[in-house]
């Protein structure tokens, strides 16, 4: 029962979100996730009564992913082209970020 | 038998089969860059083009009770969020900053070479939004009209070159700021990112878990800007 209750909390925040996001035109779950954030540092929801669930659904998340990879073959003509530019610039863009945002904050870190 | 094959039964019993067994790999060689989700990806894919005995549309039409829960999962994600609360009241001014440098420098270095290479623009849109965690990319990527499931790969293969690159990049630039170093993780590799900051420390894993979050609300608010 404790699964069901903290799954229906999530679920009703994520109703929310849809609904404020249609009128506001924003991303829905990400909206959900702000409003979420805010209800558990005000504790109009407690984090215990939500936790269970999430860490749960955090924990298997990969799994819900996988149809959305698999869904590369229809794609595949668009695709295998340009497939080694793709994974070459995700692959210099990470590092490149990785490394001026380790600069960046290591630079304001000292004079803050 | 088309019919026991083309079945929710049939692509649970595969998504979830391949995603135990590639964990069960994963873990016993503790080599995480052996990502399960990318291998249990291209295993289905191969059991889809040469097993022949289901169908693409029929797979992704029934492994909709799966791609359901992306939505209250993103949701769920206030939850860690919430625990570093103070790392993020007490660090914001650093945060706020980290995160503006990592939302821009992203999409700097992937825009740009992507279209000087005349890359098609559903596939820049796709790999615009990489560094953030895969849910909020394939809503990011879908809204901009991209290729949904391209954003998926694109966030797998950042978070991978992000855990693996990690030891080298903070070696060679002698930084070793654990604020510095998580935030990084975070902010350019998402949850491989903060799996790799909690061998670092735990500071450095309480940044790189708020870099997700902040960084993901970021590039939320910036990247319809970009594409407009």
């Amino acid at each position: 029962m404790i699964y069901i209750k903290q799954f229906f909390i999530l679920l009703l925040f994520v109703f929310v979100g849809q609904i404020i996001g249609y009128y506001l035109n924003f991303p829905s779950s990400v909206l959900s996730l702000i409003i979420f954030f805010v209800a558990l540092l005000c504790g109009v929801v407690k984090v215990s009564s939500v936790d269970a669930a999430s860490n749960f659904l955090v924990k298997i998340s990969p799994l819900f992913f996988i149809p959305f990879i698999v869904n590369v073959i229809v794609h595949k003509e668009i695709i295998m082209p340009v497939f080694l530019y793709f994974i070459a610039i995700c692959i210099f863009s990470t590092v490149i970020t990785m490394l001026i945002t380790t600069l960046v904050i290591s630079f304001f870190e000292k004079r803050i | 038998m088309t019919l026991i094959f083309n079945s929710s039964l049939f692509s649970l019993l595969i998504t979830i089969g391949f995603y135990l067994f590639f964990s069960f790999i994963s873990e016993k060689l503790s080599k995480p860059y052996l990502n399960p989700l990318a291998l249990s990806g291209m295993a289905i894919i191969l059991v889809i083009q040469y097993g022949k005995v289901i169908k693409i549309e029929s797979y992704m039409s029934y492994s909709a009770i799966l791609t359901f829960y992306v939505a209250p999962l993103i949701v769920a994600l206030a939850v860690p969020l919430y625990h570093q609360r103070y790392v993020l009241l007490q660090k914001w001014p650093l945060l706020l900053i980290g995160t503006l440098v990592s939302v821009t420098s992203a999409l700097v270095t992937t825009i740009i070479p992507a279209r000087l290479l005349r890359l098609d623009e559903q596939i820049i849109r796709a790999m615009a939004p990489k560094s953030v965690t895969t849910p909020i990319a394939l809503e990011l990527t879908e809204r901009l009209n991209g290729l949904v499931p391209l954003a998926a790969v694109a966030v797998v293969i950042s978070g991978i070159t992000g855990y693996m690159m990690a030891p080298i990049i903070f070696r060679l630039i002698r930084k070793d700021s654990p604020i510095a170093q998580g935030f990084a993780l975070g902010g350019s590799s998402h949850i491989l990112g903060v799996m790799k900051s909690t061998e670092l420390g735990e500071l450095q894993a309480a940044c790189a878990t708020v870099a997700v979050s902040t960084v993901g609300i970021a590039m939320t608010i910036i990247l319809p800007f970009i594409f407009s």
